[in-house]
């Protein structure tokens, strides 16, 4: 294994382009955290002392800004992360009605890529806390227990048409029912699949065919940012460790630039089907399907 | 299973303090999960959508009956809607809202919130301004 004394500042180059997606949509879907916004109803009595500072809020706004810079630019974007993820988690903390679960997410992948140095466990661990968090309260609800919460989620929340097409074979009792063991049992097998590195695919799978699916069925109710931002910290996860050597050196620019030479080599490994084996080798798919994805949610739907 | 250790080479002090970071980051986390079982109020607990009620916020402030518009001004939530975590989620941002305008000796309203929770049968909240 490699080691590299390099990466004080700056994440290696996967890493960045993640957090970069994750800025990207932010930018798109969370503008309230990027203009700094006054404490309202917080969390814990001591934020009312900023309640009337435009100066508080000139200083959030402007250390939010010079983050968003080092991640954009790759400047000491490992800081940048870390302070980015705090100041999300202080916004939060200051205003009840900034707080939910993808917003609390956020926080916690930009701190984590902050510490990050290169052992993937941190993400891995914080994706089976949230998977654990979630499915412990749902087993321990009775209404989750006996269908009660799926039964009126189908009947009266969304207008579920894929499923409505079973309500004509089966009673909505039992449909209710298998969808929330069924999303206990998903939830239970990612707490404990994403701890374990030869499980990354599989669990990378399910998460999008279970995620991906809640977001089709719901209509994009449930939820485009938790589905987006959950899919990066996934990507967060590697399959096996790379020592990463030298990636300092190498710009944004410097890397887009030889992207565009290799483009041929690309295709190749597309043809041949080897493609999907270098984690940064389809970063640019992510990329794709990330605009994609914003331009849909935030501009068409 | 993965190891603990780090593959980039810091110096041991920094690696030491982001260990222990790293540690209560996580441990505060899961005091979030166990707090939320003793707990009705659900924050900081992983727990998106595990409850979803309807609600319907009166707010009469001196007989006169606060409006749609003016709700959503005093507590930043609509009059009439949905919460997707706990609705005492709802309950506590009323109550935050309504202590800070007593700290500031501003006449008390009189609030109800009726509410459904899965679905079951309405109930009403009332606020207790003391």
């Amino acid at each position: 294994m490699m080691l590299n004394r390099g990466h004080q500042f700056n994440l290696p180059m996967y890493e960045s382009h993640i957090a970069l997606l994750l800025l990207i949509f932010s930018i798109f879907f969370k503008t309230k955290f990027f203009y700094g916004t006054y404490p309202f109803a917080p969390f814990i009595d001591f934020f009312w002392i900023f309640e009337p500072g435009v100066g508080y809020r000139i200083l959030l706004g402007g250390i939010t800004f010079l983050c968003c810079l080092g991640i954009v630019f790759r400047k000491m974007n490992r800081i940048a992360c870390f302070i980015l993820g705090l100041i999300i988690l202080w916004i939060i903390l200051s205003n009840q009605l900034f707080y939910s679960t993808n917003n609390l997410l956020l926080a916690c992948l930009f701190i984590l890529l902050g510490v990050y140095r290169g052992n993937d466990l941190i993400f891995r661990i914080q994706l089976s806390i949230l998977y654990f968090g979630s499915s412990i309260s749902k087993i321990l609800e009775t209404d989750w227990r006996n269908g009660t919460y799926f039964n009126n989620f189908i009947t009266q929340v969304y207008d579920l048409s894929l499923i409505n097409i079973l309500l004509d074979f089966i009673s909505v009792f039992w449909v209710a029912l298998f969808f929330s063991w069924f999303v206990i049992g998903i939830e239970i097998s990612l707490c404990v699949l994403v701890l374990f590195r030869r499980f990354t695919f599989a669990s990378r799978l399910i998460a999008l065919v279970f995620h991906g699916g809640m977001l089709i069925i719901s209509g994009g109710e449930l939820s485009v940012p938790y589905f987006y931002i959950l899919m990066c910290a996934f990507l967060l996860l590697q399959s096996k460790i790379e020592g990463k050597v030298n990636e300092d050196a190498q710009s944004w620019f410097d890397f887009f630039i030889d992207y565009f030479k290799t483009l041929r080599i690309h295709f190749l490994k597309l043809w041949k089907g080897t493609y999907f084996q270098n984690n940064t080798s389809y970063i640019y798919i992510y990329y794709f399907f990330a605009l994609i994805y914003i331009i849909y949610f935030r501009f068409i739907n | 299973m993965v190891t603990l250790e780090l593959i980039y080479e810091i110096p041991p002090m920094l690696n030491r303090v982001l260990k222990v970071f790293v540690l209560l980051f996580f441990t505060a986390q899961v005091m979030g999960i166990i707090y939320a079982r003793f707990s009705d109020v659900k924050f900081f607990c992983w727990t998106p959508y595990d409850q979803i009620s309807f609600y319907h916020i009166e707010v009469y402030l001196k007989d006169h009956q606060l409006t749609d518009e003016e709700i959503m001004s005093r507590y930043g939530i609509a009059s009439k809607g949905r919460e997707n975590r706990s609705i005492h989620n709802v309950f506590r941002l009323v109550n935050t809202v309504e202590k800070k305008r007593k700290q500031q000796n501003e006449w008390q309203p009189s609030i109800k919130i009726y509410y459904s929770v899965n679905g079951k049968a309405l109930n009403t909240w009332v606020y207790d301004a003391e």
